[in-house]
């Protein structure tokens, strides 16, 4: 019988196994987020950013940011943008962010809890709906986690990492779902002169 | 909100962040790292086939078959001769990898050899589409009595060298995990899609 009953049920039984997860702060970091020129008018003008509301994002709801150097991150934000989000012409918004409380669930010390997720959820499915069980993604531990980690721990943001931006050869990109907005400030709009044929071989 | 229908919920609303990740599985202990890795000369030594024994292979173009003095299509020979059941999945095989294995296909051994190739056209939804375009280069083969899985995350078309490589010894891949979900995927795509091209007699 599946002792799982809800997402707190996993979490418990997680914990109960003596895994924890671990939180941080961080030094201000730059953080790029590619839009449709539009939304990025109202991001610069309103001053700030308005949270994707569903929970189908990557790591849950959030703003969403990509960490890494400016010429990566913005050249990241394009390409999302224009594949995923469809923007012929993405404009890229960069802002300072401050977090006090990240859960960086692609650390090292974040591995064990993870993979335990991935192992309950995987007994979850080959308990209730084994014919389902291809369905399940890479991602979808981390998701989990980001979606139902019980709220009163105050997380500010989620961290993970991306393997593989399309048409790059860059495998170090980082995700930033920020949760709260007030660690968001200094926003900007970066101009990508280069084409980006140009960035992918840079 | 009960714990299984929020993954339903999260399996449902799959939305455009499909690229190839990495499993979060790959990287627990007791999981062999291999910056980059050849099947037949890395995995061969470390995995144990026996009789009764099971391998599914994903692969591609099947570089690794027809890519001269390279041991992979003596390996297999060797495991299906131990009873070893072997399928493969080769999503885009070259005339010349089909040609490399011809010669099993019509030899007696104790283990059967059944390759699939794929029929696009039998896609039928784009999470398959999906799948199948992610196993260009990313190629596993999990095993089975006793449970192993081997990982390429990267293994590109007419190489036989692949990178980021990881191996599930027994004692790791026997817990729930990334061999039930890659065996899932494989059946999958071979059950909605896939085209037999050699069934050993």
């Amino acid at each position: 019988m599946c002792i799982i009953q809800t997402p707190e049920d996993l979490f418990s039984i997680i914990a109960s196994r003596g895994l924890e997860l671990e939180f941080r702060s961080c030094e201000t970091i730059v953080g790029f987020h590619g839009t449709s020129a539009e939304a990025a008018k109202n991001i610069l003008n309103e001053r700030h950013f308005r949270p994707t509301a569903h929970p189908a994002g990557y790591i849950g709801s959030g703003a969403y940011f990509w960490e890494t150097s400016e010429m990566n991150g913005c050249h990241a934000g394009i390409l999302f943008a224009r594949h995923y989000h469809k923007f012929p012409d993405p404009v890229v918004v960069s802002a300072d962010l401050k977090i006090e409380r990240l859960l960086d669930l692609g650390a090292p010390e974040n591995e064990p809890y993870l993979n335990e997720v991935e192992s309950l959820l995987v007994e979850l499915m080959l308990q209730r709906q084994p014919d389902r069980l291809h369905e399940l993604h890479e991602n979808d531990a981390a998701k989990y986690i980001a979606i139902h980690y019980p709220e009163a721990d105050g997380i500010q943001a989620f961290r993970y990492r991306r393997f593989h931006v399309p048409g790059t050869n860059n495998r170090s990109q980082w995700a930033l779902a920020i949760r709260d907005s007030s660690c968001i400030s200094d926003l900007k709009q970066v101009y990508c002169n280069p084409p980006l044929e140009q960035m992918e071989t840079s | 909100m009960d714990a299984f229908d929020a993954i339903l919920n999260i399996l449902d609303k799959k939305g455009a962040e499909q690229d190839a990740l990495p499993f979060a599985s790959l990287h627990q202990a007791g999981v062999q790292p291999f910056p980059t890795a050849n099947i037949a000369t890395d995995l061969e030594p470390i995995v144990k086939v026996h009789s009764g024994s099971k391998a599914f292979i994903v692969g591609y173009d099947g570089a690794n078959l027809s890519a001269p003095d390279y041991p992979w299509v003596r390996i297999l020979k060797e495991w299906l001769d131990a009873g070893c059941d072997v399928t493969y999945l080769l999503l885009n095989p070259s005339p010349k990898s089909l040609e490399a294995l011809a010669p099993l296909s019509i030899t007696k051994t104790s283990g059967r050899l059944c390759v699939y190739g794929i029929d696009k056209s039998k896609a039928g939804s784009p999470r398959t589409l999906e799948m199948i375009n992610q196993w260009r280069a990313f190629h596993f083969a999990i095993f089975e009595d006793p449970r192993q899985l081997w990982v390429e995350c990267d293994h590109q078309p007419g190489d036989t060298k692949a990178r980021d490589c990881y191996f599930f010894p027994e004692d790791v891949a026997k817990k729930p995990g990334l061999p039930d979900i890659l065996k899932s995927k494989f059946e999958y795509v071979v059950r909605t899609c896939g085209m037999n091209l050699i069934t050993q007699n």
